[in-house]
């Protein structure tokens, strides 16, 4: 076991978690604060709003508390601080040898690499081995149930000279409006998953500037990757 | 006084798509409200001239920002906007005028949708 990769995975679990519980608690606030905006408006034009001056006061005190309670969640309610990031000018070969190593694969899954010409990019080797682990695991499940499959994982240098990854499988593939509903946290359709790694990988891309692509494939299947730099 | 600004506004948050309804309808909007793409595209279709469209990022299980790019579509000079607690998506921006943050005050949503609405306007005029 790999327990830098492990402790990442966990992290990264309740990360999707916090970031769920930021979302909603963020649009319930904002539905309040909408909602005084609006009472304020209206009572700002009677006379209560003359005669007792703890109207005015109490509607800043709301906006206020408001404002507070969405620092605390944007500063509190996060993993981002305990996550001890090294970044190393190395290939993204090297954690995806990393992922690869300590993974599994399923007799009936052909797992091939195809580790092209990389310029070297500065990355925390953690964050690309969890990175290519959930997308090796996703190319899985959408093989679960099939005789046979190939995941190809590959990593080069694109065309403006910046790291790729991308892992590539034969499965029934995704349409476009089934991609959204993929990367939505806690949702899956397979039992015994959380449906929380297309959401992992989406966020570690991101840290690199990047985002989570997806082509649908000719012959079939799903590849999906990310540029880093 | 100017005249109201029809506005497509898509929430699946129904409080957040009540209240805001009300506010912008206090500032001169027609507000025409969806909680979910199917109910905005039938708004999008019946051919209401909208010349504002504001898009919840998050639509349970679709994506506000997919909308957008279809509404684009539909509406080349509408001024359109993603309406999220999340940061921007600067990747994702094209055929976007705005990002509107949630918890931007009112009048700043106000004040940035009307002017997107009349530099659009200008444009075209």
């Amino acid at each position: 076991m790999d327990h830098e990769v492990e402790e990442l995975a966990r992290l990264s679990i309740l990360e999707e978690e916090l970031s769920v519980l930021r979302h909603d608690l963020r649009n319930r606030l904002n539905g309040i604060r909408n909602g005084a905006y609006y009472l304020k408006q209206k009572s700002s034009k009677t006379e209560l709003w003359e005669s007792d001056e703890r109207v005015p006061v109490f509607f800043e005190l709301i906006d206020d508390e408001i404002g507070k309670a969405e620092e605390s969640l944007a500063q509190q309610a996060s993993v981002d601080h305990v996550l001890a990031r090294q970044l190393e000018d190395q290939t993204l070969e090297i954690g995806v040898t990393r992922a690869l190593r300590m993974m599994a694969v399923p007799a009936h899954i052909s797992l091939e690499t195809d580790f092209g010409q990389e310029a070297t990019t500065s990355v925390c080797e953690v964050e690309v081995a969890l990175f290519a682990r959930c997308l090796v695991e996703n190319s899985i499940e959408a093989l679960e149930g099939r005789d046979s499959g190939s995941i190809c994982v590959s990593t080069r240098s694109d065309l403006d000279g910046r790291a790729r990854l991308c892992v590539e499988d034969d499965g029934p593939g995704l349409a476009s409006n089934e991609i959204a509903a993929a990367i939505q946290s806690f949702r899956t359709e397979k039992p015994g998953h959380r449906g929380l790694g297309l959401n992992i990988a989406r966020r570690i891309a991101q840290r690199y500037s990047g985002k989570l692509d997806f082509q649908t494939l000719d012959a079939g299947g799903v590849s999906v990757g990310a540029t880093f730099s | 006084m100017s005249a109201p600004i029809p506005l497509l506004l898509v929430d699946d948050n129904v409080s957040n798509l009540t209240v805001l309804s009300a506010v912008l309808e206090d500032e001169g909007f027609v507000v025409a409200a969806a909680r979910t793409v199917e109910e905005a595209r039938g708004i999008v279709r019946s051919g209401e001239p909208l010349k504002a469209i504001i898009v919840d990022r998050h639509l349970g299980s679709q994506d506000g920002i997919v909308f957008a790019a279809e509404c684009r579509v539909e509406f080349p000079s509408a001024s359109i906007f993603i309406y999220s607690g999340d940061l921007p998506e600067a990747a994702r921006m094209e055929g976007i005028d705005g990002w509107l943050v949630k918890g931007t005050s009112i009048d700043d949503l106000v004040e940035r949708v009307r002017g997107a609405v009349k530099s659009r306007d200008s444009a075209t005029s």
